[in-house]
């Protein structure tokens, strides 16, 4: 059975990184693999989204609709672009910190109240939602670990090992950072341990 | 043979590396430019950022006849540019193997139109392959190679954004070592006067002919499904294909590797017991209007014509082959805000636009990052139309009567801008043209062009150009000087001759340290009147209220507190 991994958020905040990290993972693992992402102009600060798709044998690079299974969203709002490509069975890694538009704090829209109501809302319950600029902060006094977090929380839905997401991160992140990524996803790793 | 994890765009370099590449050649322009980049890891091969397609196009095209195989690559409308050379050098074929790439974008994620250049291979009578995945990267430059030399004929490469930016499992292969074919002077073949290139187009249509006889045997083209018990046949290909067989992958399907020109027996043969068959294809009806052309004796349909806009989907797809509408669900969602792309912070860009939006000034744009100058807050940017035509369409401006600067960047002045600037002042033009010098193809992700310092290269100072040209009415401004530029931008208003600005401050990326120290905002002077929110700084927000520059985003530009009329705003 094949598989859908969608991940979003704006660009500059690392999403690029993550992806190649679990698609290194699965490559390895001897699935057949397509990750697409979109280069070029919404680099600056646009949204951004990248898809990864495994499985036996794996024809388009862009999820079919209501065919993502997992959701990882580094930014609040992102998630709720895509709302067609989520079914009841998706799976929502959310990190709840808002990063503000342009067109927000001009004051022309308002950022929306609560993601994970809206979710819930249309039907969408499997939410695993936490600020995790604030966690990276407090733990590891950067924000810069907060992807490491929520791919922790997500590595409790896939069977993939904690040897083979190891490597993943040593393929991807340069050696010094190495460490502490891997501290901050044994964090993210707890909040959803048993869900 | 090793297993890698590709994009398209390394698979094209993995397939001229493994095909005995020797030079390569290609401007800058997404979805492409990774593939130049990604050659630059293979020691055998020499490449090069031309200073336009047409530029890397001829050099390429230089090389093929000197006796090396060589490969051009450019984006969609990069073609446009290059159009030229590539309609002659069909006539004038090759001497090693040539490919030239175009990376097209349906979609338009990152273009100014979305234009299918499987056109282009008609018009010119020249091969077009086109694959579906990273693998086919690989094996069908190979291939395409092969074709090259087997017809002496450039062959057109086309991919598209799914393909050129989607990672594949690929299995490699060692380099084939591909010895520097003898050159010998042959005037009538590649000397185009009139009377040799009337005897050139005979030959072109001979060979169009004799490929099309080929094609019915070639490894370009593959049939799945043949004895099928479903009477409806698919004909498709690139990544059209992916999307045919998520959901009619036991269909009869005709994937068509090489789509111009096009193999009329086999495709005979696969309507033999067919009733009808449906097209498949991304933009432009293309293979449609081409295999119209062919007695299949069946029925044929093509995708609804609202699906030439925009790229395919699995969805459009399946409502094609089904003849069913699209389905739409509707959520329970607040509007979003939208969010669009910015300008950097410490972006050189961001001083010039604040201010031509101001002054309300009419604006020729250009093609680079300045784009955003067309989007909130700025809005000041009037037209975008192709790569130079910010100084041209200026000129045209004043020439009807209206006066507008035109606005280009470095590499897009080297790119054209450097003709029509020539043309403004032998002409005798009005204009005031501001070139944002920021040292680097930036929205590419920062490729280096003549006005690049590097040790490879040699740097081109386009004041001194500017100069020599006779041009003396310029001015070289720091980019983040905003009192300065504001004298340029009025002073516009009442220019009579040609004038030149050049605002220079190094791109974001290859600054190796900050502009200056972060600022804040101090709370008591600031009267939240909001103009720092104007210049259109991502590290600048309101928050409860009150305005805040975030400390980690911010780079020390100034040109926050340069706008605020307070002095709010301080190291």
């Amino acid at each position: 059975m094949n598989k859908n991994i969608m991940l979003a958020g704006v660009g500059g905040q690392g999403i690029i990184t993550a992806s190649k990290i679990i698609s290194t993972i699965l490559f390895l693992k001897d699935f057949d693999v397509k990750k697409s992402e979109i280069h070029g102009l919404s680099q600056r600060g646009g949204s951004v989204t990248s898809q990864i798709r495994y499985g036996k044998k794996i024809y388009s690079p862009v999820v079919p609709l209501k065919g993502v299974d997992f959701m990882i969203s580094l930014e609040s709002m992102e998630v709720l672009r895509y709302l067609e490509n989520f079914s009841k069975n998706t799976v929502f890694i959310l990190n709840d910190f808002k990063f503000l538009p342009i067109t927000v704090t001009a004051g022309n829209f308002e950022y929306p109240k609560n993601t994970k109501d809206i979710l819930t809302k249309n039907g969408f319950k499997r939410v695993f939602s936490i600020d995790a600029h604030d966690l990276s902060l407090n733990k590891f006094g950067n924000i810069k670990f907060a992807n490491s977090i929520l791919l922790g929380m997500f590595s409790n839905f896939i069977e993939i090992d904690i040897m083979d997401w190891k490597i993943g991160f040593e393929k991807n992140i340069k050696s010094k950072f190495i460490e502490k990524n891997l501290l901050a996803f044994e964090e993210g790793r707890k909040i959803t341990e048993g869900k | 043979m090793a297993k890698m994890f590709l994009t398209g765009n390394e698979a094209v370099a993995r397939g001229a590396y493994e095909a005995g590449v020797s030079v390569s050649s290609a401007y800058p322009g997404t979805p492409s430019t990774e593939i130049i980049e990604s050659i630059g890891q293979y020691n055998e091969i020499y490449s090069e950022w031309g200073t336009n397609e047409k530029v890397a196009y001829e050099v390429a095209y230089g090389a093929c006849i000197a006796g090396k195989r060589s490969l051009a690559c450019m984006k969609q409308v990069g073609l446009n540019v290059a159009a030229d050379p590539f309609f002659t050098s069909v006539y004038t074929g090759v001497n090693g193997g040539f490919v030239v790439v175009t990376a097209d974008e349906p979609g338009v994620f990152s273009s100014q139109n979305e234009q299918d250049n499987r056109n282009y291979g008609k018009a010119a009578k020249c091969p077009v392959i086109e694959p579906s995945d990273s693998q086919e990267c690989i094996d069908f430059i190979k291939l395409s190679y092969e074709l090259s030399e087997k017809f002496d004929v450039p062959v057109l490469f086309r991919i598209t954004t799914r393909i050129c930016h989607t990672h594949g499992i690929v299995n490699t292969s060692d380099r084939l070592e591909i010895p520097k074919k003898e050159y010998v002077k042959d005037s009538p073949k590649r000397a185009m006067i009139p009377v040799f290139a009337l005897k050139r187009h005979e030959a072109v249509e001979k060979r169009l002919s004799d490929i099309k006889e080929w094609s019915d045997s070639c490894d370009f083209n593959t049939v799945i499904n043949k004895n099928s018990n479903i009477k409806t046949g698919i004909i498709t290909s690139g990544n059209a294909f992916n999307y045919v067989m998520e959901n009619f992958d036991n269909y009869p399907i005709f994937k068509l590797g090489m789509v111009y020109p096009l193999p009329e027996k086999s495709l005979i043969d696969f309507c033999e017991n067919l009733d009808e068959i449906i097209i498949i294809e991304e933009n432009d009806d293309f293979l449609y209007e081409n295999i119209k052309l062919i007695n299949l004796n069946c029925n044929i349909r093509k995708k609804p014509s609202e699906f030439i806009i925009d790229e395919l989907s699995i969805e459009k797809v399946k409502a094609s082959i089904n003849s069913k509408k699209l389905e739409k669900t509707e959520f329970n969602c607040p509007k979003l805000p939208p969010r669009p792309p910015q300008l950097c912070p410490a972006c050189p860009h961001r001083a010039l636009f604040f201010l031509l939006s101001k002054h309300k000034l009419k604006v020729t744009g250009d093609i680079g990052c300045y784009g955003l100058g067309v989007l909130p807050p700025f809005h000041s940017m009037d037209t975008i139309i192709c790569m130079g035509a910010s100084i041209t369409m200026s000129h045209g401006f004043a020439l009807a009567g209206e006066k507008a600067v035109g606005v280009i960047g470095d590499s897009t002045f080297f790119h054209t801008g450097i003709n029509g600037i020539i043309n403004t002042f032998y002409n005798k033009g009005v204009s005031t043209v501001f070139i944002l010098d920021n040292s680097i193809t930036a929205m590419t992700g920062g490729q280096i062009n003549p006005s690049s310092n590097t040790l490879s290269t040699s740097n081109v100072d386009i004041e001194k150009i500017i100069k020599a040209i006779g041009i003396d009415d310029v001015k070289v401004i720091d980019a983040f000087n905003v009192k300065e530029i504001e004298i340029e931008v009025r002073a516009s208003k009442e220019n009579t001759g040609l004038k030149v600005v050049i605002l220079r401050q190094p791109c974001i990326m290859i600054r190796k340290e900050k502009a200056g120290n972060p600022r804040k905002v101090d709370q008591s002077k600031c009267i939240k009147c909001k103009l720092c929110l104007k210049v259109g700084c991502p590290a600048i927000t309101m928050q409860n209220g009150e305005i805040r520059i975030m400390e980690d985003f911010c780079l020390g530009c100034n040109v926050c507190a340069q706008v605020c009329p307070k002095g709010a705003i301080h190291e």
